[in-house]
């Protein structure tokens, strides 16, 4: 494409700047968002994909309204959900939890294996999904 | 072959992105999950955008964006294409033309779901997949 004898500069995306990433201290509760099935179970993703790095998690104790916002980019169903856990629940079972913020939402976080493979085995997903219900009976006591 | 001059994710899940723009012979073009954040397979949406309307998008920074509302208040009609992923392939791709952009989420969920059940005849094995849009869809 040409403008007065000179070639245009292709057009750019305009990249915005990310918010620095922040420590997260142990108490601070994460949110995982998941999915109710129709015969009443609920579905949360155990353990990254093949083509996933690490397991994605909102920072803080947030509803599944705001969640599938942050997550979907859609207003919530009735089969959206979340369950949560604690940063200090998730170190203490072995794994690095880091704040990640996206361009779309600072509140993210990234949960990740130690060690140079990425993948998670079935102790990993079972320690994760613990934490969970650590932090549920940890919260049925009043704390969180 | 799509050669891809410039791609900015926007939104990211479980280290993948899952809203991008993407700029394809200086044109920019939106890349939407719809669903696959928490499932075993991809609904995606593709579609062309305006430059204003990309600039717009990725001046955003929305702590929680109904994009599927942010869609619907465009003018114009929407042109773009739905594609199914699942097991690391493309199972189905379907390109729509609709007068308006409203309600484009649930769309693809219903336009995926009767691709996907045309295709249970030779491939049982989607079973699931058809079973779990159905669920979405009567929500």
């Amino acid at each position: 494409m040409e403008s007065d004898g000179e070639l245009d500069e292709p057009r750019r995306l305009i990249r915005p700047k990310l918010p620095p990433r922040q420590d997260l201290s142990d108490d601070v509760v994460l949110t995982q968002y998941g999915t109710q099935l129709p015969d009443g179970k609920t579905e949360f993703r155990g353990g990254p994909r093949a083509s996933e790095h690490g397991l994605s998690l909102l920072v803080g104790r947030v509803d599944a309204d705001a969640a599938t916002l942050c997550v979907r980019q859609h207003l919530a169903e009735p089969y959206d959900i979340v369950r949560h856990t604690r940063v200090g629940l998730l170190r203490d079972a072995g794994f690095i939890v880091s704040h990640a913020p996206v361009e779309w939402f600072i509140n993210h976080a990234l949960v990740h294996v130690p060690g140079p493979d990425p993948k998670w085995d079935n102790q990993s997903k079972n320690a994760f999904k613990r934490t969970f219900v650590d932090f549920a009976e940890e919260d049925s006591h009043g704390r969180s | 072959m799509v050669v891809v001059d410039d791609r900015l994710g926007l939104s990211w899940w479980n280290g993948r992105p899952t809203v991008m723009i993407e700029v394809i012979d200086g044109r920019p073009r939106l890349a939407w999950l719809i669903v696959g954040h928490n499932e075993p397979f991809d609904v995606w949406l593709f579609s062309y955008l305006t430059w204003d309307e990309a600039d717009a998008l990725t001046a955003m920074r929305p702590a929680g964006l109904d994009l599927d509302a942010w869609l619907g208040e465009r003018e114009g009609e929407f042109e773009g294409w739905y594609s199914l992923y699942a097991g690391g392939g493309l199972l189905a791709q379907m390109t729509v033309r609709y007068p308006n952009r409203r309600g484009l989420a649930r769309e693809a969920m219903r336009v995926m779901h009767e691709a996907v059940v045309a295709l249970l005849d030779d491939k049982p094995e989607l079973r699931p997949i058809a079973d779990d849009l159905a669920y979405r869809l009567a929500a």
